[in-house]
């Protein structure tokens, strides 16, 4: 399923900022790929900016991935001009090949992480990366499911059984794995609360809704309320 | 090892944002500053010269198309130019380009001013400052939003495209309101004779002098060329249907206008739209909604023209940098906000004293002007880089009937000059020569022309094969396509 994991970790080439290497650990064997996007304002063209600052954001890029390359994994890099970063993070991502985009953050453990569970079509692949982390770690994971009210809850409930089966079955500890119990009044929004408990969030990637559009996707608004590392699992393409 | 990073430029624009970036630009003008004055020069006769300056912007975006796709870089009909015909002509469009759009700009900031005195004075909102100083309302309107656009552009605003495309969407149902709501009130009686007393069929070119500043907007898609998404494709579609959509908007809601509301009643009225609006939706008992909608509309389309030219303003300024054809200290880039400050600073400067100088009239013929003698070189650039096969010219997208297209837009465009008056004639004129003055001065002892035209009077004297990059734009590791391999 997961045979070759690459992950994508997008960093700001204007602001540049060492992502975290534990994260990084907790992934291993895998591939890394390095997008340092730099942001274009309306005012300037893309060309212009690249002109003024490719050596500088380059340089800046490059160091940020010597690192992980001195941790002994494969990475690559890529330095993108845009005025639309959620775009050039899924372009990128399909080009090389990413099965995961991951948000840095401030870590300083990683005890205790949470996974949300909302995408159907995505889950086995959200929880085999729940499984390497836990296999190469120790940590405590946090199952989350939310159902809309008129659903109710029992779909929730089953879907969090299972997946605590199916991870169990895999050799996981049971004890490590706990889920918030849901009711008909769980909502997404809880999301956003849960994660400040935790040190590091997995979800999967959904399809945006018009509000996300605007105001950005759940892994940006999740980190953006938390400043916590999300690590945002991709559909198969 | 992480050794040679890729660096690439992303294609951020589909077809329905390269659409909307020149309907936005265009949609401003035509409709919601200019149908009082041109109802009062041609009567209903002047839809006749909304559709003769729609088919000559028409002809200069096929070949705007062309020239786009096989050099998708910043800087637009400039450009184009300046690689076809070199850096004597490209200093004469790269001024006239820049000076047009701070004309139209500052068209576009009256003409918003228009819809913001009537709100002012309705709200009694005598700031002391109208008779403290000899300019007019709609001018102090028209300062206070172009010192407004200029400061968001020089801090940055993330995020107007999107914006831009709301604005669009609303001015677009706001409009398509009217003529709906106005096709079903039309007295013919109104609209015939089309030419009232006084005038005549004579009339409709001067009326398509005036009204041209309406179609500016369609080239500013050519200066996002580089950030399109399958240019070929894409750009021509925006650029031709943008100028298709706005002149059936303009020419219908012309002839509704005028047949819902007496000749006199619009004939030189700055907000004439939002008088016709009081009849059209006073009919269905709404007057009061409809004249709201209409100066909300006005308010946001001049808005969005005004701010999508400083926008294009700045691009040319870079454009003419990079090609050295200007000191690249004006298009340099702020530190923190990532924006060529100092270009739209001087931009900025030149738009507000055009716009304390100058009448909404002129302002508009003045920026035209100077878009008409741009776009003229412009088809004349198509037609060098055609004739002369330059090395590295492979448009995606071919003008149809060449040449045909290229050959008549060049001659509309400079025929059109003709029938505007004497001061922008004059104008025109003293570009030209302020253009090549410039050229001497300073473009040609700094580089070398490698112009199609160029190259083809003089071709290099040994054969070689000389790797030609119109496109900077994609060229990453772009071997240089500057001179010194072939000039000796």
């Amino acid at each position: 399923m997961l045979d070759d994991p690459t992950l994508l970790i997008p960093v700001d080439a204007s602001e540049p900022d060492d992502p975290a290497l534990e994260l990084v650990e907790l992934l291993r064997p895998l591939r890394i790929v390095v997008l340092g996007y730099y942001p274009v304002p309306d005012q300037a063209a893309p060309q212009q900016l690249s002109e003024e600052y490719e050596d500088e954001a380059t340089a800046a890029l490059e160091a940020c991935a010597r690192r992980f390359a001195d941790a002994g994994v494969e990475v690559e890099s890529v330095l993108v001009f845009t005025r639309d970063r959620v775009q050039t993070v899924d372009r990128v991502g399909n080009e090389y090949g990413c099965d995961a985009v991951l948000t840095t953050g401030a870590v300083g453990s990683l005890n205790h992480i949470l996974v949300s569970l909302k995408d159907e079509t995505n889950m086995f692949r959200v929880l085999e990366v729940v499984r390497l982390v836990m296999m190469a770690g120790d940590p405590e994971v946090t199952l989350f499911h939310a159902e809309s009210v008129e659903r109710g809850s029992a779909r929730s409930e089953l879907y969090l059984r299972g997946a605590t089966d199916w991870l169990v079955d895999r050799g996981l500890d049971r004890d490590a794995i706990t889920w918030v119990e849901p009711t008909a009044e769980t909502q997404e929004s809880e999301l956003r609360e849960l994660a400040g408990d935790h040190d590091f969030i997995v979800l999967g990637e959904s399809e945006p809704s018009v509000r996300e559009r605007v105001v950005g996707d759940l892994s940006n608004r999740v980190h953006d309320r938390t400043g916590k590392p999300v690590l945002t699992v991709r559909r198969e393409r | 090892m992480a050794s040679g990073t890729e660096t690439q430029l992303e294609r951020t624009l589909g077809f329905k944002e390269a659409l909307m970036i020149g309907v936005g630009t265009m949609i401003g003008a035509g409709i919601f500053v200019l149908p009082g004055a041109a109802a009062g020069l041609a009567g209903p006769g002047s839809s006749i010269a909304f559709v003769a300056a729609g088919a000559i912007a028409m002809l200069t975006a096929l070949s705007a198309s062309e020239l786009a796709t096989a050099m998708p870089a910043s800087g637009g009909p400039y450009h184009f130019i300046n690689k076809g015909l070199g850096p004597l002509f490209g200093s004469i469009a790269g001024l006239g380009n820049w000076l047009g759009l701070a004309f139209a700009t500052a068209f576009y900031a009256v003409g918003f001013g228009n819809y913001v005195d009537p709100l002012a004075a309705s709200l009694h909102l005598d700031l002391g400052v109208v008779a403290a100083v000899p300019l007019s309302g709609p001018q102090i309107g028209g300062l206070a939003a172009a010192t407004a656009f200029i400061a968001l552009n020089y801090l940055s605003t993330d995020g107007t495209g999107d914006l831009q495309n709301v604005i669009v969407i609303v001015l677009l149902g706001i409009l398509g309101a009217f003529i709906a709501l106005g096709a079903t009130q039309v007295q013919l009686s109104e609209v015939t004779p089309i030419f009232p007393q006084g005038s005549g069929p004579g009339a409709v070119l001067p009326t398509t002098a005036l009204v041209f500043v309406s179609y500016l907007g369609f080239a500013q898609v050519a200066t996002v060329a580089g950030e399109i998404k399958e240019p070929g494709k894409n750009l021509p579609r925006a650029m031709v249907g943008g100028v298709v959509l706005v002149t059936t908007i303009y020419a219908v809601s012309m002839l509704i206008l005028l047949g819902v509301v007496p000749l006199e009643a619009v004939a030189g009225e700055g907000t004439a739209i939002a008088i016709g609006a009081r009849a059209v939706f006073g009919g269905f008992g709404i007057g009061v909604i409809g004249v709201g909608l209409l100066t909300f509309g006005g308010l946001l389309a001049t808005a969005s023209s005004a701010n999508a030219s400083v926008l294009s303003a700045s691009r040319i300024n870079y454009a003419m940098g990079r090609d050295g054809l200007m000191d690249t200290r004006l298009s340099e880039i702020h530190d923190r906000y990532n924006t060529p400050y100092r270009s739209i600073v001087l931009t900025g400067a030149l738009i507000l004293v055009f716009i304390v100088a100058g009448r909404v009239n002129a302002l508009a013929k003045a920026g035209s002007v100077l878009h008409l003698l741009v776009y003229g070189l412009l088809n004349v650039s198509l037609i060098v880089m055609r004739e002369t096969d330059a090395t590295g010219y492979d448009p995606s997208f071919a003008v149809p009937a060449y040449p045909v297209v290229p050959a008549l837009g060049a001659l509309l465009s400079f025929a059109l000059i003709g029938f505007m008056d004497p001061q922008q004639i004059l104008l025109a004129g003293g570009l030209v020569v302020g253009g090549i003055v410039w050229y001497f001065v300073y473009v040609r002892k700094r580089i070398d022309d490698t112009s199609a035209l160029a190259r083809y009077r003089s071709p290099p004297a040994v054969e070689v094969e000389v790797d030609v990059d119109f496109d900077i734009g994609a060229g990453d590791d772009a071997p240089a396509t500057r001179g010194g391999d072939t000039d000796d």
